[in-house]
């Protein structure tokens, strides 16, 4: 607790200085959101104590339902209830998670590559029904503050590829919530765990949910996370461990060729609450009546164990691979952190004891501890902690490439390579005369191109004519902090530049989404407007403060008169920012940020000449 | 090369293939701390945009340079010389290969798979280490035709533990 608030001479500490962010964390199953109190990190919970939300979302004529409520319509309202929208996020129509997923719903039957399903309330894309999810988790927020949220961090799957990401990322501006950063799942559960404070170590993260085995290793120092390796398997979960389980039943009792599908779904229940019982237990009696006849089978813990030992044996190979890419062996690990419903079971605990030779962290629910890793990194993103010197560096989750000659894929970027990070290749024409040329991006570790995810498909025009072999088409992939990979292509030879960058092709488009904005079902035409009017004067703002600060400390870099332009340009900017018209607005941001991309240029210029010489300083400082 | 300086300018390291592995670390944590986009999230897109693209250089500069194989074929490309992407190797070194290969399929088979494996792999690293000494001396003298051999030679050795590594015939127990 702190006793004495000290403040700055002349500086009178404003009551709203601090800004609210939040982490959250949209899980399969279930979602939470966690925001910060006093510096602490904890779960948000509803009026029941609740901090889960389930992923799910029911649509009729008259309403949108999210959470519990939704999850009571899904038996009987199925077709019209949501669930696990997270598997559908940035998948094309003719995925096969959709396509031979068994799911209850009506896709839209159209060679459109986003999937829409057909509801009560018209057609929706899962971009929307997670937005629908965010939104209950913001609502939750701002009652729970009292204040309007500035800012979140969401956190996603290591696994999840350039699509996924991007349309996690709508789904959140969708519902109307500034993004910060998305972070890894595993990654926030090891900020949850404070495992910077001051120490150096490396540490695994080992997330075991439904559905899914997520494993990170990382290695902190000096308050920097850095993420050396990931891996997983995106069909492997707690799921499989029931699955098993019933599997194991149906044999005993020989039953195989007449159960039915009803029954099945029973054994499967059954077998789950037998499963998580079985963590305090030795043995679970199991009872059925299947076809008319009454059964009773008993599993012992070790019966159990045997079911799910080739299963566990998988997630420990996948981290044998995690640990061999970061070029580290099993010795070298200091923490293993375990997150996940399914780490819950003892063997899975003792398992990864006896694989690691570490006793594992669980203290942190490890339901809650992603959200609650998110929040700690939203609340140092926004600024809440300008001391602070954690700083988390992450990498490329899945290696980038380009589709070449004979379907091979070249892979451009590399698993695991830092973030953010560039690129570029250069390729020429096969043939004389070529004035077009394919260009195919996939994400995945295959060597075929088809084998691995197809993010973006276009053409490059407009190459000049020359013989086979003369043109220089230069392919630039640039990746984000978020992970988030924009790709263009030019031809360099000609004076002539083709130049055209891509988005990938099953997210959604920006007009897309600003179109739903737009048409939101709750926003009237007046209050989209309105609000895409505060958003934009919110944007204004803060190119105007950044600006502002950074001509306050480098103004003397530039001569007078583009100084004076500059100041210029904000005046106007600022005169425009009252007035009502967004898109007015909007320009205006463009206009200046253009005009301010060559000061923005020196004064990266200046801080890299800076650090450099900074490093001379400290060095013979050392050397003295 | 962006901003006008080279990796090893970028890390302030002498342009040489000996490189202070421990320096190279702290300096990029150093470059990290000051210029990662998390502490630029205030920041104008103009920015932002800059600041993105000089991390990025950053990052692509480290792994190089922290890559005793990706930092060597770097440093000869300042020099002016590009590997081939089919190069000829000599007699000598292809049967090597050849052999070596030969030898982790047989290990793939071997009933002591997880021993004989351990071995291949601490050979080959041996051998690669050894490489690494003759390619500081043909740095050292500048020679770069024997600076290509070496870097083609450990290309493949490389790779080939990478596959040793990856083999899954690992019968882990848990117990």
């Amino acid at each position: 607790m702190a006793l004495l608030q000290i403040t700055e001479p002349g500086l009178p500490r404003e009551p709203h200085s601090r800004k609210l962010a939040i982490g959250i964390d949209l899980g399969t199953t279930n979602s939470i959101v966690a925001g910060t109190r006093e510096g602490k990190p904890f779960a948000l919970p509803d009026l029941n104590g609740n901090c889960l939300v389930p992923s799910v979302v029911n649509y009729s004529e008259t309403s949108v339902l999210v959470g519990q409520a939704a999850l009571q319509k899904s038996t009987n309202d199925a077709s019209n209830t949501i669930t696990s929208v997270k598997r559908l996020m940035g998948r094309a129509l003719t995925d096969p998670v959709i396509r031979e997923g068994k799911l209850p719903y009506e896709f839209l039957n159209e060679s459109e590559t986003v999937p829409r399903i057909k509801t009560a309330r018209g057609l929706v894309t899962p971009t929307e029904v997670s937005s629908e999810i965010i939104k209950t988790l913001l609502e939750r927020a701002t009652a729970t503050f009292e204040d309007e949220v500035d800012g979140a961090v969401i956190t996603v799957p290591a696994h999840f590829d350039d699509s996924q990401r991007q349309a996690t990322k709508d789904a959140a501006k969708l519902a109307g919530l500034d993004v910060l950063r998305l972070i890894n799942e595993p990654t926030a559960a090891a900020l949850a765990y404070g495992l910077d404070s001051g120490q150096e170590g490396s540490v695994v993260v080992y997330d075991l949910g439904g559905g899914t085995f997520d494993v990170s290793l990382l290695r902190m120092e000096r308050g920097l996370f850095r993420v050396l390796a990931t891996g997983g398997d995106v069909s492997l979960g707690g799921d499989d461990f029931d699955s098993a389980i019933c599997e194991w039943v149906i044999d005993s009792f020989e039953i195989e060729d007449t159960i039915s599908s009803d029954e099945r779904r029973a054994v499967l229940l059954e077998a789950r609450i037998a499963k998580e019982k079985l963590v305090d237990s030795e043995f679970e009696d199991l009872r059925f009546n299947l076809q008319g006849v009454d059964w009773q089978i008993r599993l012992t813990r070790d019966i159990l164990e045997g079911l799910c030992e080739p299963l566990v044996k998988n997630t420990l190979d996948i981290c044998k691979r995690v640990v061999n890419d970061a070029k580290m062996q099993m010795k070298d690990i200091d923490n293993v952190v375990l997150v996940g419903g399914s780490t819950r079971s003892l063997m899975v605990r003792k398992a990864a004891e006896s694989f690691f030779e570490i006793k594992p962290l669980f203290d942190i629910d490890p339901e809650k501890v992603v959200a609650i890793g998110a929040a700690i990194q939203a609340d140092l993103l926004i600024g809440n902690n300008p001391d602070s010197e954690v700083l988390l560096l992450d990498v490329l989750p899945l290696s980038l490439g380009l589709e070449m000659m004979g379907g091979l894929s070249e892979k451009i970027l590399t698993r695991n390579t830092p973030i953010p990070a560039n690129q570029m290749r250069e390729f020429t024409t096969q043939k004389d005369g070529q004035t077009s040329m394919k260009i195919h991006v996939v994400q995945g570790e295959r060597d075929m191109a088809s084998d691995n995810r197809s993010l973006a498909e276009f053409d490059l025009k407009g190459i000049p004519p020359l013989v086979a072999g003369a043109a220089r088409i230069q392919v630039m992939f640039e990746v984000d902090a978020d992970g988030l990979l924009l790709v263009s292509a030019s031809e360099v030879t000609s004076s002539v530049k083709a130049r055209i960058e891509v988005k990938p092709t099953y997210g959604l488009t920006e007009k897309e989404i600003t179109q739903m904005l737009a048409s939101s079902f709750e926003m009237a035409e007046k209050d989209a407007s309105a609000r895409m009017l505060a958003e934009a004067r919110v944007e204004a703002a803060r190119v105007v403060e950044a600006l502002e600060s950074a001509l306050e400390k480098d103004a003397h870099i530039l001569n007078d008169e583009e100084a004076e332009s500059l100041k210029l340009g904000l005046e106007k900017l600022k005169a425009i920012s009252t007035g009502g018209d967004y898109r007015e607005i909007k320009a205006g941001i463009d206009l200046l940020g253009k005009a301010s991309e060559e000061f923005a240029a020196l004064r990266m210029d200046m801080a890299i000449n800076q650090a450099l010489a900074g490093q001379k300083i400290t060095e013979i400082e050392r050397d003295l | 090369m962006l901003f006008g300086k080279n990796y090893f300018e970028i890390f302030d390291v002498p342009q040489a293939y000996d490189v202070d592995q421990k320096g190279l670390l702290k300096r990029y944590l150093d470059l990290q701390r000051k210029f990662h986009p998390d502490r630029y999230i205030a920041s104008s897109d103009a920015e932002n945009r800059m600041n993105m693209q000089w991390v990025a250089e950053i990052n692509l500069a480290f792994e190089t340079l922290s890559d005793d194989l990706q930092r060597a074929i770097y440093l000869l490309k300042l020099t002016g010389h590009e590997l081939e992407e089919n190069p000829e190797l000599g007699k000598k070194i292809l049967l090597k290969q050849i052999e070596l290969r030969e030898d982790l399929e047989e290990i793939k088979l071997d009933s002591n798979y997880e021993l004989a494996l351990t071995k291949f792999k601490k050979e080959t690293e041996k051998e690669l280490e050894s490489l690494k000494t003759d390619l500081k001396q043909a740095f050292s003298i500048g020679h770069s035709e024997a600076i290509k051999n070496l870097i083609y030679e450990q290309q493949f050795l490389t790779k080939l533990i990478r596959e040793a590594e990856l083999s899954n015939h690992s019968p882990m127990g848990i117990d």
